[in-house]
């Protein structure tokens, strides 16, 4: 009796309110799990994304929605075959009509600016440009020159990488990230072994200065916008 | 079909106008749905409708001994489906409404032998004879629910304040048919608890449901007593609950003035929160 005047007192939650949040949520999966169709295009454009990565067993990935303790998850399991030793071109068109003028970088990033995919992505001089910078669709040519010779260029290095922190910044939140919270799990995965050796650190520090923060180890799959 | 149609003697009322067939179901058991059907039928019967309650469940009847009526079943449903007997003869009448009848549920058989198209052609000579027929589902949606439905033009979802009755409510909606629009009784609810925010209102259940209410009734001990007499509380004048499930009937039946017999708790006064605060009994 004194526990449950402490708990009003507090503002414990009525058990009435808890059964709506609980009945929404439940329904919510019911009706996600009532549309195969958008769950095998959900899962079609999730292995798109992934692929360019890592090559992957596409026979064997289960992509399932299950409850977690207040939110409904997006489990994907993914069996990796091998990883790609350079991420392929994203395809743009399907990207910038999503972006509504603004540049949206690729879904993975939302909720992670401060550890773009760029930086995962090994910098080498023939490189295309490497598939985090690619979403500032108004100028790929500008921003693919100025990170192919950073240390002649400076000025114009910063470019791209303004453009790249924009979404973050500015950022009315991208469409993609809905009411469903989603975290995004796959196994095996061996994302620190990834991380590229090869010096990035012009880049890197170049970041640091302008007051992002460090750049974080490859963004493991399984903190992908977690909303 | 037509064999069906035959037993019917000559000299029975027909029908000029084809009545209606409505089923009642919930998806979730022991929410009140044939409690309803027996409520909602009997009240339709005493504004003087000619009415005929069919028991789909299959293997566990029930709707005989809700009505009392349980020492007079003699036939069942599936003797009628499989020609055993006429529809004339399988037919119970109340002991206390002149117009109400019950097709009662086979007991020691199965669902699964119902044959759908069979139960539909008994639906509809049914409706040449009747102006409800009434059809209280099984619980679930498997094919016990089928045959319920298939019969048909019309659904009224009973639904419980909680959460499972609700998503279970919910899928139930999702597979009838757009066109047997479906309406809504939500059942069993305590007001003091929804007052206390302790319990689904009826605006939360329908804002999940978004279905046209028919109407709400209490948690009432009268329920139990009258189910344990075997009495439909709808034919007691002083029920409170007889009233609701009229006004539900009157509502059915096409009078839109009828009140929705809303249950919905008044707000609660300033003394009544600070009870609550107090631990006044929960």
């Amino acid at each position: 009796m004194f526990k449950e005047f402490l708990a009003r007192l507090f503002g414990a939650e009525p058990s009435g309110k808890t059964a709506k949040d609980r009945l929404k949520l439940v329904l919510l999966s019911d009706h996600i799990s009532l549309a195969p169709e958008v769950v095998e295009a959900l899962k079609t454009d999730l292995l798109e994304v992934i692929g360019r990565y890592v090559e992957i067993d596409t026979s064997h990935v289960v992509v399932d929605f299950e409850h977690r303790d207040r939110e409904i998850a997006l489990t994907a399991n993914v069996p990796i075959l091998s990883m790609r030793d350079r991420p392929l071109p994203p395809p743009l068109p399907p990207i910038v009509p999503r972006a509504n003028g603004v540049a949206t970088a690729p879904a993975f990033e939302l909720d992670e600016p401060a550890a773009p995919l760029a930086e995962t992505s090994p910098p080498s001089a023939e490189a295309a440009p490497p598939a985090g910078e690619a979403a500032p669709v108004e100028a790929p040519a500008e921003t693919c020159a100025p990170s192919e010779t950073p240390a002649e260029a400076p000025l114009a290095g910063d470019e791209p990488i303004a453009a790249a922190d924009s979404p973050a910044a500015g950022a009315p939140a991208a469409e993609p990230v809905a009411e469903v919270p989603v975290a995004v799990t796959a196994e095996p995965v061996v994302p620190q072994a990834v991380t590229p050796a090869p010096a990035n650190g012009k880049r890197s520090r170049r970041r640091r200065r302008k007051g992002a923060p460090p750049p974080a180890s490859m963004p493991k799959l399984s903190d992908a916008a977690k909303a | 079909m037509h064999e069906l149609a035959s037993e019917v003697p000559a000299e029975a009322p027909v029908a000029k106008v084809r009545g209606r067939s409505i089923v009642v179901t919930s998806g979730k058991g022991g929410v009140g749905k044939t409690t309803t059907t027996a409520n909602v039928g009997a009240a339709l019967a005493a504004r003087g409708a000619r009415v005929v309650l069919i028991d789909a469940d299959v293997g566990l009847r029930n709707l005989d001994i809700v009505l009392g009526l349980e020492s007079r079943v003699r036939y069942h449903v599936l003797d009628v489906l499989e020609e055993k007997i006429g529809i004339e003869d399988a037919l119970v009448r109340d002991k206390r409404t002149e117009n109400l009848y019950l097709l009662a549920a086979a007991q020691s058989r199965e669902k699964e032998e119902v044959e759908t198209a069979k139960m539909r052609a008994l639906v509809e000579a049914l409706r040449d004879r009747f102006d409800y027929v009434l059809i209280d589902s099984p619980a679930g949606i498997e094919s016990g629910f089928k045959n319920a439905v298939v019969g048909a033009d019309e659904a009224i979802v009973v639904c419980m304040p909680e959460v499972s009755s609700v998503r279970d409510a919910d899928r139930v909606v999702g597979l009838l048919p757009n066109s047997m629009r479906p309406q809504l009784i939500v059942n069993r609810l305590r007001p003091g608890l929804v007052r206390k925010q302790k319990m689904l209102s009826v605006e939360d259940v329908n804002a999940i449901l978004h279905l046209p209410l028919l109407g709400v009734l209490t948690d009432d001990e009268s329920v139990i007593k009258a189910a344990n007499r075997g009495e439909a509380l709808s034919l007691d004048p002083a029920s409170s609950i007889g009233s609701i499930y009229r006004d539900i009937a009157a509502r059915i039946a096409g009078d839109e003035a009828a009140p929705k017999a809303s249950a919905e708790p008044a707000p609660a006064g300033v003394f009544a929160k600070l009870g609550a605060l107090f631990g006044r009994k929960r």
